[in-house]
């Protein structure tokens, strides 16, 4: 009975070690424009914001770059990859890493627009990351 | 007051005269009878209510608000009645009427127990009821006549997100016995195993059902390649799929030698509370909202319902210490112990990742999950491969059997595949497929029995699919074709040849043809859609996944975007083994219920009695 005893509670251990590494490595906390930038350097974190109008800029290869603002800070945007109904002016959460001045996304969340000019634009879907 | 209200109120007043009923059974006054009108009384108010908000939905009663918000009048009959659960309300709603269903059966026996149980359930009931009448109150009618509806979200406009909602929730409601049952027996020390293990049975199946429906949707209509995505909605339905699991083995356990009734009784609670958690997160939204907490003024109701039926859990506990007393003994025992202390860790980890947004301001990402649920999952198969040979003679013998066999499997695919994880995979699976045919071969196999077997089965093909799908799928994201251009996407060749536009009833789709080449053969035509319905909605336009399986991998591929000039952006996605996952969860759920039917309750019976006389004879020698 000792004996499994010691065993379970090596096994609780080795476990509550191995879950509090991995929570720590991938907690991806919500954090501030003006957070990001006055720390100049963090990693795997939610950014949420407004994508600034007149700062878009697509260069070959998938990429493009936006400012993201929180109203007061703004700061350069990343990102690898097509959007569907990318457009400036609307709420944006970006998920990466920020150094050297960019922040480069990992993943980039567009929030509807209230009015969504489909027909004349483009047909473009949503993406869905919740169920309803 | 709409008609629909004064049900409910009818079924609330039901519900305390059923309770009070109880209560006077108990201090001895024969009432058995009327506890059983007012049981059916409930129930048949509940199912008023519910036709009653069905009638609204099939008539397009717009000025009931639920109504407008969940239905349009382009809506088939099928979505329509499906919309009746749709939402908060709705799905409440079924909770309720679910709750009556099981009611109305569990009245059987007549005893104190029962009476006790039949309350417990009752109370539970009259927390639903009473959210349906105050904050989640289906009922409530618009001050004007819309002469339009909002429309279903079209993504649930699928047969496996109208079937999956009354799955799950039956499974949540099923829940809800064994606990009453745990609680009520406990406090008369009597065992409540026996009656309650059906009612664990069949939620437990009809929760993975709902799971699995979940998954598949999923996957055919969310469009990024996977099935599970670690998000609250899905984590939330899977932690009380995980404590019932548990439970189910820690039942074994208690039936043969009476041991681990403690931890059983545990988990008959753990799970019934997981399942008001699961009710409060799927029907919330709270957790994708960060801020909800505070303005949604149900979650203090609900976190109540937790913490009073758990303190009054734990004091029914305490105060009958002695009842928890038993012994279990031998390796497969222990053997079993090993994979509920899995279960137990799998469910703490899922809950800690789910619960860490209300907590704090952060969330966890998938890649948290798969570092802790792979090497659970892992050890989980293994342990069965050896706890499934525990019961045998020339234990040692089998288990280097299976090891030979495994390790085999494991060389043979590395040298053809490389791959060193996969073989690895390979070869935890073949080592318990070993186990599993050497444990039940030359065995007498009742229904129960093949309920297991299957269940297992499921489990290692779950196992495996799992792992090719999660460790070694391809994703091209970011494909763009135009009209007759064609890209070289791994193995595989996409051509676009064009488009067509349809009009269907209600909506309008916009279709492409796409050809995959692998080695200069063309493998198929693949029609990625995106369906724009005619709602007011801003979510009216969704994406229709098109999937060419194979027994060995899947070809996916979702079109994100069109745009005039007619380039088509797409993703594509080679899955290998998905088709295993699918087979395994059936398996599983299948093992479940072969498991509650009924020749193999008479069977446990008449096994019961069996052991219980060669346990006479032992003492007695």
């Amino acid at each position: 009975m000792k004996k499994v005893s010691i065993l379970v509670g090596v096994v609780v251990i080795v476990f509550g070690i191995a879950l509090a590494m991995s929570f720590k490595s991938e907690l991806c906390p919500y954090v501030t424009v003006s957070y990001v930038v006055s720390k100049g350097s963090v990693s795997n974190v939610q950014v949420n914001g407004t994508i600034v109008p007149g700062t878009t800029k697509v260069l070959p290869n998938n990429t493009l770059m936006f400012n993201l603002s929180d109203g007061k800070t703004q700061m350069r945007v990343v990102y690898h990859g097509i959007l569907s109904h990318y457009q400036e002016g609307i709420p944006a959460v970006v998920v990466g890493s920020y150094y050297d001045g960019i922040f480069h996304a990992k993943e980039v969340l567009l929030k509807c627009p209230s009015k969504y000019k489909v027909m004349e634009e483009n047909y473009s879907t949503k993406k869905v990351t919740g169920k309803v | 007051m709409d008609i629909g209200y004064l049900f409910l109120i009818g079924s609330m007043l039901s519900l305390i005269a059923s309770i009070v009923l109880d209560f006077e059974f108990v201090r001895g006054r024969r009432c058995w009878e009327r506890i059983k009108y007012a049981n059916a009384t409930f129930f048949a108010f509940t199912a008023l209510a519910f036709f009653t908000l069905l009638y609204y939905f099939l008539t397009r009663d717009f000025n009931v608000k639920y109504v407008f918000l969940y239905s349009d009048t382009h809506l088939p009959l099928v979505y329509t009645i499906s919309a009746v659960w749709a939402g908060r309300e709705g799905s409440l709603l079924l909770w309720l009427l679910y709750l009556g269903i099981f009611l109305l059966f569990s009245t059987k026996k007549r005893d104190k127990t029962t009476a006790v149980a039949n309350a417990i359930m009752c109370v539970v009931a009259v927390f639903f009821n009473f959210l349906l009448l105050t904050s989640s109150n289906p009922f409530v009618r618009l001050n004007f006549n819309p002469p339009e509806g909002w429309g279903l979200n079209p993504l649930l406009r699928t047969p496996e997100m109208a079937l999956h909602p009354p799955a799950i929730f039956l499974g949540y409601a099923g829940m809800t016995v064994p606990f009453a049952y745990a609680v009520a027996a406990t406090y008369y020390e009597e065992e409540w195993i026996k009656r309650a293990r059906n009612y664990l049975l069949v939620a437990w199946a009809f929760l993975g059902i709902g799971i699995l429906l979940g998954a598949w949707w999923a996957y055919k209509t969310l469009g990024w390649g996977g099935y599970w995505g670690w998000d609250p909605v899905e984590n939330s339905s899977l932690l009380p799929w995980l404590t019932a699991s548990a439970l189910l083995h820690g039942v074994l356990v208690e039936e043969r030698k009476g041991g681990m009734k403690l931890v059983n009784y545990i988990l008959a609670v753990v799970t019934f509370d997981l399942v008001i958690l699961a009710t409060f997160i799927t029907r919330s939204g709270i957790i994708n909202s960060v801020h909800a907490f505070a303005r949604n003024q149900e979650a203090y109701a609900y976190l109540l319902l937790i913490v009073l039926s758990s303190v009054a859990a734990f004091a029914v506990a305490i105060s009958k210490k002695d009842v928890f007393r038993g012994k279990s003994y031998g390796i497969r025992d222990r053997l079993i112990q090993a994979s509920i202390l899995i279960f137990s860790l799998a469910t703490v980890t899922v809950l800690i990742g789910t619960l860490t947004p209300l907590l704090i301001r952060a969330s966890v990402t998938r890649a948290f999950y798969r570092h802790i649920e792979i090497p659970l999952g892992t050890a989980l198969v293994v342990l069965l491969g050896v706890c499934v040979l525990a019961i045998k003679r020339d234990f040692n013998q089998r288990v280097l059997k299976s090891l030979a066999a495994g390790a085999g499997a494991g060389i043979i695919c590395f040298e053809i595949t490389r791959l060193a994880l996969a073989s690895l995979g390979v070869g935890i699976f073949v080592f318990t497929l070993m186990g599993i045919v050497q444990g039940y071969s030359g065995r007498k196999i009742d229904l129960r029995r093949a309920g297991a077997i299957a269940a297992h089965l499921g489990l290692i093909l779950l196992f495996i699919g799992v792992m090719g799908s999660w460790m070694y799928e391809s994703d091209y994201t970011h494909v763009n074709l135009g009209v007759g251009q064609s890209v070289k996407v791994g193995d595989y060749i996409l051509k676009l040849n064009g488009f067509n536009e349809v009009n269907g009833n209600g909506k309008f789709y916009v279709i492409a043809y796409v050809s995959v080449y692998k080695d200069g053969k063309l493998i198929g035509v693949m029609h990625p859609k995106l369906v724009i319905y005619n709602l007011m909605r801003n979510d009216r336009i969704v994406a229709s996944v098109d999937i060419i399986s194979m027994p060995l991998q899947d070809i996916y591929i979702a079109m994100g975007s069109v745009t005039e000039s007619g380039i088509a952006s797409f993703e594509f996605y080679v899955v290998p083994l998905v088709s295993f996952v699918w087979i395994g969860s059936l398996l599983i759920v299948a093992g479940g219920i072969l498991a509650a039917l009924p020749e193999s309750r008479k069977k446990l019976d008449k096994s019961a009695v069996e052991v219980k006389g060669v346990e006479h004879a032992h003492r007695e020698s």
